[in-house]
């Protein structure tokens, strides 16, 4: 479906020409002014989103709103773009959490505060372009261009041992997406010279071809997500990185790696996809247990939810290879809610850091008393974390879970364990750090969230409360689309008696 | 019952302290106890009632939630009809227990009623006498039966056992897997061995550049002599192995 | 084709001319007025410029000199962007070269020579204009490296470059007379005809001309073990001298390597793709894995060219064994373009290197640039793109030119195993963007140690932010670039 309007183009193109515009602002003249300019482009740029949601039909399986232009006439590359069930509300949520990014780092950032908003309107133009490309290598461009301003923030803004996590973080996706430039062009030759994506959808393939495909989109795909044990480069970025930095790569960078499984991984190579499902399973699951206790035992806050992030997509990916509805639009759901509770979480903590400058769980205690405004707000995000009903976190994990009973009793038992331990890290961090009596004079002298700061968690209280009270619009907008891909990933590509 | 007699026999003790703190005449105190013991005795074939009907568990449970609503209003109470609601509520939760509690006993032991009931009815008293009466004795059971006390003191331990095993259970093994699994294993061998792995080669191949000369241009001839070597006899190697 | 045709040599013409022009006329102009021997260079080489536009419009394969000298497509374009490349390296070198006594008319006049020598390389058709054009192009590097005398280790560079240099070209003459001997003739495409019709009866002297001539182009690329010379001649050299070293002599390496082994020794191919691959190989894992160890940047840039040239080597042994025409012209496309991608990357890092270079301080250590970020955040951006380029992460151009590399590597119907090499050719190239975005990371994420302020002169400025411009330009339009290298190619093959 051709759009009327180039919502998207401007959905990507909107915040980055902002950006380069704040780019060339260059010092530190007026930084009230460049922040100003960043919330309106912030703002502009959820806008622009909108009407893509509103006009979003449910029914219809294919892509909407798009746009094809021809871009290299001799690669045969074109800048395709539209949006179906599958990444439509990763669109919104990444113009969302913009907004908030720009908000976390208002009083935060004092010195190159032009680049700063530069680079995170530049990103989330770049994200935005990721769940929208329909052509392999205009997906290719945008997700790799991602680094680039991602490792700039870590690098530039972030904590004492930046330099290691922000090389470790560029190394080790680039790595990944290296071996999958790999598997791109080889689909293009095979494809006859296409790097249409639904083109390769449709293609036949042998099965070793499958499965050295699968296995080169996996590698780009679970350094991103993380899954166990490529998973280590996660917590290093997360504390080093400023806050929004923590939440927008926390939110929306991790759904880049999910959402390639979903439109690469399973559509293109299904058969192996069957083959080696077993072994995805087996990681998420090991994601899941291995990772909830390690989060257990960790004393820095932003570690770890840093951890915790890592369990939740676990569950994305244990819900896309159990091959069910449920499973799959569980695990769509839980990205969703992820990016509201995880970019909350971070927010939370960055909002105790700002004042304290520690993120030592021992270095708090008794926030409530001076924070209880804060304090309530997080507990709804802690709660939503553990997977509370009637919170965003619920909707995602009981789908998986359910979904995962059916597939093997053991491996939704195995699932399951992440109510228990989810409950266990986020419950007993929150206690540590909120509840009792007030345990040194840092806490005592700590002011409750200001105006900009309760708007930004009030915001996202109210997504993750919406979501989790209401999800039927979400699941609604993924049914299709769902039900199309798993035809997909049912329908062997091999030729009969191969 | 052990836990409602204090109502009964132990509201003289507070009257004095209410009498103190709100400067109300006793009299007006009292009624509060006798609004109790008339809301306690009156409502008992009510209460006999529901117990044929629902059964003791139930009417014991709601007395005894009852009692405890009216303890905490007594606690929070500033005026005087404030303490003689609580006592009315108080006073139909006690009557509930009371009866039932007796009224079982006579059913569970038929052919004992007396004893039965007697024993049921000196639970009131002997919660006045541990509380109230000797309140050294209960020092002395402590100190006799220390063991049988912790344990029940304890819930059984089974608090201790969750903190124990599952607790830092559950923490050992994340620590494990933490610094065996993630610090040790995967970043220290594989992600940053790899990287020293890479450092180390590096300077080892740096140091083919020695500087001199005769060095580069014998590994230009080198190349060459290999390559010469290669290709003018590779047409033979492949003829001889067919 | 016996006919002279001057029209077809138009550009050398006008370069030549201006060469000895500039040389002369800067003889009479004092030193005061030197700025009249540098804007009489730059409009030499925008005039040379315009001349291969519009010989590159005509889209003509024609040749001069009685067959000795071909003008086509593909040619056309390599020497347009070789003209930008010194005219680029020229405006560069002002800051350094002013406050070295270097900027004197030698400079220029060495230049314009050392470019004609790239020119005649580009567009020879017979095997002594490519040595013509090999040692006018070289003779003038070993001149132009030693031309601060009183460096030694200027001087230590330019006799190594020599030495090597003139090992290489025995090598190559070697070569080709064994090439001679063999087919009977000196002219290309003569030789195509003659092997291809199996008159060359003598087999293995072909074998060995090969090597000989793949030794010759390898050492002029840069690649390993013939590239022994690029770091330390990098790291001695002047660096505008460096930049012009690594610009513009890379891509007469390409097509010299065009020329002999694609239109001359095509039914080889055979032989000469696999010495190719194995020098690509070995190139890719000394280039990247050395550079690592590196502090100085000018050396760092050395080593990386190894591995580029590695990389680039790639799609040059692709397409051509068991291949079709348009397999060679697409492979021979993406390695043109990768050598053009690299040189604008290129440039723009000696730029930067050179916009911080002074009396008396040479920024050619890595640390030397830390903190450039807070210093000028401008310029340090252009360094990042230039390094992102090389790294190939997109939206830069040098992207694209890993993407058609890969591509073309990937389409190759040789017997080799190409999946596991394009793997190995990217585990090496993340190993390259370690020491790429190192260099990042000490700009950006680094305090600045050195707060002296730098300037420029307007015009290298202007150049400098047109070049950073081009990188990211280049990297979300890319097409029209690579449709130029692929169509060039294309015509060039098969007109």
């Amino acid at each position: 479906m051709i759009a009327t309007y180039p919502w998207l183009s401007a959905a990507i193109w909107i915040p980055i020409v902002f950006g380069l515009f704040l780019l060339s602002a260059g010092r530190d003249r007026s930084p009230g002014v460049v922040r100003a300019v960043a919330l309106v482009a912030s703002l502009i740029g959820m806008l622009v989103t909108l009407p893509i949601v509103t006009g979003f039909d449910v029914g219809r399986t294919g892509p909407q709103f798009e746009e094809k232009i021809t871009w290299i006439d001799s690669l045969n590359a074109n800048y395709h773009l539209g949006v179906d069930g599958l990444s439509i509300w990763f669109v919104p949520l990444t113009a969302f959490i913009t907004v908030i990014a720009v908000l976390a780092g208002w009083k935060a950032i004092g010195e190159r505060v032009a680049q700063y908003y530069a680079s995170f309107l530049i990103l989330s133009g770049l994200l935005i372009g990721v769940f929208s490309a329909l052509d392999g290598l205009l997906f290719y461009v945008f997700f790799e261009a991602t680094l680039i301003p991602m490792y700039i923030i870590i690098g530039v803004w972030g904590g004492p041992n930046r330099v290691y996590a922000a090389i470790k973080f560029f190394l080790y996706t680039l790595l990944g997406s290296l071996l999958f430039l790999v598997s791109l062009v080889f689909l293009y030759q095979a494809s006859g010279g296409s790097f249409d994506i639904f083109a390769w959808q449709r293609m036949p393939l042998g099965l070793s071809a499958q499965v050295l495909l699968f296995l080169a989109f996996f590698a780009a795909f679970a350094v991103k997500v993380p899954m166990w044990p490529v998973h280590t480069w996660l917590p290093d970025a997360h504390v080093e990185a400023p806050t929004a930095g923590s939440v927008v790569l926390a939110a929306i960078m991790l759904k880049l790696g999910a959402y390639g499984f979903l439109r690469f991984s399973l559509p293109i190579a299904p058969d192996a996809a069957h083959h080696l499902a077993g072994f995805v399973i087996a990681l998420s699951l090991i994601a899941v247990v291995y990772i909830g206790f390690v989060a257990l035992v960790q004393t820095d806050m932003k570690k770890l939810v840093a951890y915790s992030s890592i369990a939740h997509m676990g569950f994305v990916t244990l819900g896309f290879f159990i091959f069910s509805p449920i499973g799959m639009e569980g695990a769509i759901a839980q990205m969703v809610s992820h990016g509201f509770v995880s970019g909350a979480m971070f927010l939370c903590i960055g909002v105790m850091y700002d004042r304290t400058h520690s993120r030592n769980i021992a270095d708090y205690g008794g926030v409530v008393n001076t924070m209880p405004r804060f304090a309530s707000l997080m507990m709804l995000f802690a709660m939503a974390n553990c997977g509370l009903p009637a919170t965003s976190g619920f909707v995602g994990e009981f789908m998986v879970i359910l979904g995962a009973v059916k597939y093997n009793f053991w491996i939704g038992l195995a699932a399951g364990s992440t109510l228990v331990l989810g409950a266990a890290y986020s419950l007993w961090m929150y206690k540590r750090v909120i509840f009792g009596q007030v345990a040194n004079p840092t806490v005592a002298k700590l002011t409750d969230a200001d105006p900009r700061e309760l708007l930004a968690m009030g915001l996202l209280a109210a997504a993750v409360l919406a979501m989790g009270l209401y999800p039927r619009p979400l699941t609604d907008a993924m049914h299709a689309s769902v039900g199309q891909l798993l035809q997909q990933v049912s329908h062997s590509k091999l030729a009969p008696g191969l | 019952m052990v836990m409602i007699a204090n109502y009964q026999y132990g509201w003289t003790f507070f009257v004095p302290d209410i009498q103190k703190t709100f400067g109300w005449d006793r009299a007006s105190i009292q009624w509060a106890f006798t609004l109790f013991v008339l809301f306690e005795t009156w409502l008992v074939p009510v209460e006999g009632w529901f117990v044929d009907k629902y059964g003791p568990r139930l009417v014991v449970l709601v007395g005894g939630i009852l009692c405890a609503i009216g303890w905490a209003i007594n606690a929070q109470a500033t005026t005087l009809n404030g303490y003689y609601l609580g006592m009315i509520i108080a006073g139909i939760g006690a009557g509930g227990v009371y009866g039932t509690c007796v009224g079982n006993a006579l059913k569970w032991f038929p052919d004992k009623r007396g004893l039965a009931a007697g024993i049921t009815a000196a639970g009131f008293g002997a919660a006045w006498f541990l509380y109230l009466g000797r309140p050294d004795l209960p020092e002395l059971i402590k100190q006799r039966f220390g063991g049988l006390y912790a344990l029940l003191d304890n819930k059984y331990y089974l608090d201790r056992i969750n903190e124990l095993v599952f607790g830092a259970g559950a923490r050992l093994i994340g620590t494990a897997f933490w610094r065996g699994g993630d610090m040790a294993l995967i970043d220290g061998a594989a992600v940053n061995g790899s990287a020293r792995l890479v450092g180390w080669v590096a300077l080892l191949v740096r140091r083919a550049q020695t500087g001199f000369i005769y060095h580069y241009a014998f590994a230009m001839l080198l190349g060459v002599g290999v390559a010469l070597f290669v290709f003018l006899t590779w047409p033979y190697v492949v003829a001889a192995a067919h | 084709m016996s006919k002279l045709n001057f029209f077809a040599v138009l550009p050398e013409a006008v370069l030549l001319a201006s060469g000895c022009l500039v040389l002369l006329a800067d003889l009479f102009v004092s030193e005061r007025r030197r700025n009249l021997s540098y804007a009489l260079s730059l409009t030499a080489l925008a005039a040379v410029a315009l001349c291969c536009w519009r010989l590159l419009d005509a889209q003509v394969v024609q040749y001069a000199f009685g067959g000795m000298f071909v003008t086509d497509p593909m040619a056309q374009v390599l020497k347009l962007f070789a003209c930008l490349a010194t005219g680029f390296a020229l405006v560069y070198a002002q800051n350094y070269a002013r406050g070295r006594a270097m900027w004197r008319g030698e400079l220029f006049s060495l230049s314009l020579f050392t470019l004609l020598g790239v020119m005649t390389m580009i567009s020879a058709n017979n095997l002594l204009l490519i040595y013509l054009g090999l040692e006018l192009q070289s003779l003038s590097l070993y001149a132009l490296v030693a031309l601060r005398r009183d460096e030694p280790r200027a001087g230590e560079a330019a006799m190594k470059y020599f030495v090597l240099g003139a090992l290489a070209s025995g090598f190559l003459l070697y070569g080709m007379s064994m090439l001679y001997g063999a087919t009977g003739t000196l002219d290309i495409n003569e030789i195509a005809h003659r092997i291809a019709a199996s008159q060359v009866a003598n087999r293995p002297a072909l074998v060995l001309a090969t090597v000989f001539l793949v030794a010759g182009i390898g050492f002029k690329l840069g690649a390993a073990p013939f590239h022994m010379w690029v770091p330390d001649v990098y790291h001695g050299a002047p660096t505008p001298v460096a930049l012009m070293v690594a610009s513009a002599p890379k891509m007469a390496a390409f097509a010299v390597a065009f020329r002999l082994l694609v239109e001359g020794l095509l039914p080889v191919a055979g032989d000469w793709h696999v010495m190719l691959l194995l020098l690509a190989l070995v190139s890719l894992a000394v280039g990247n894995l050395t550079a690592v160890a590196q502090s100085n940047l000018k050396r760092m840039l050395g080593y990386s060219t190894v591995g580029q040239m590695g990389f680039m080597l790639l799609a040059m042994q692709s397409g051509v064994a068991g291949g079709t025409t348009a397999s060679t012209a697409a492979a021979y496309g993406a390695a043109m373009f990768y050598v053009i991608s690299y040189s604008l990357a290129t440039l723009a890092a000696f730029g930067v290197m050179l916009l911080l270079s002074r009396q008396g301080f040479e920024a050619e250590e890595i640390s030397d640039l830390r903190g450039l970020f807070r210093r000028r955040p401008w310029y340090a951006f252009v360094m990042a793109l230039a390094m992102f380029s090389l790294a190939g992460v997109p939206p830069t151009v040098g992207f694209y030119g890993k993407l058609v590399v890969l591509q073309a590597l990937l389409a190759d119907s040789s017997s080799v195993p190409v999946v596991w090499i394009a793997v190995i050719a990217v585990l090496f190239s993340l190993v390259g963007a370690f020491y790429y975005i190192r260099v990042v990371k000490v700009m950006y994420f680094e305090a600045p140690v050195d707060n002296q302020p730098f300037d420029a002169a307007a015009d290298m400025k202007i150049a400098l932010t047109a070049n950073g411009v081009a990188l990211i330009v280049l990297g979300v339009l890319p097409q029209y670039l690579l449709a130029l290298c692929s169509s060039a190619m294309v015509r060039t093959l098969g007109g």
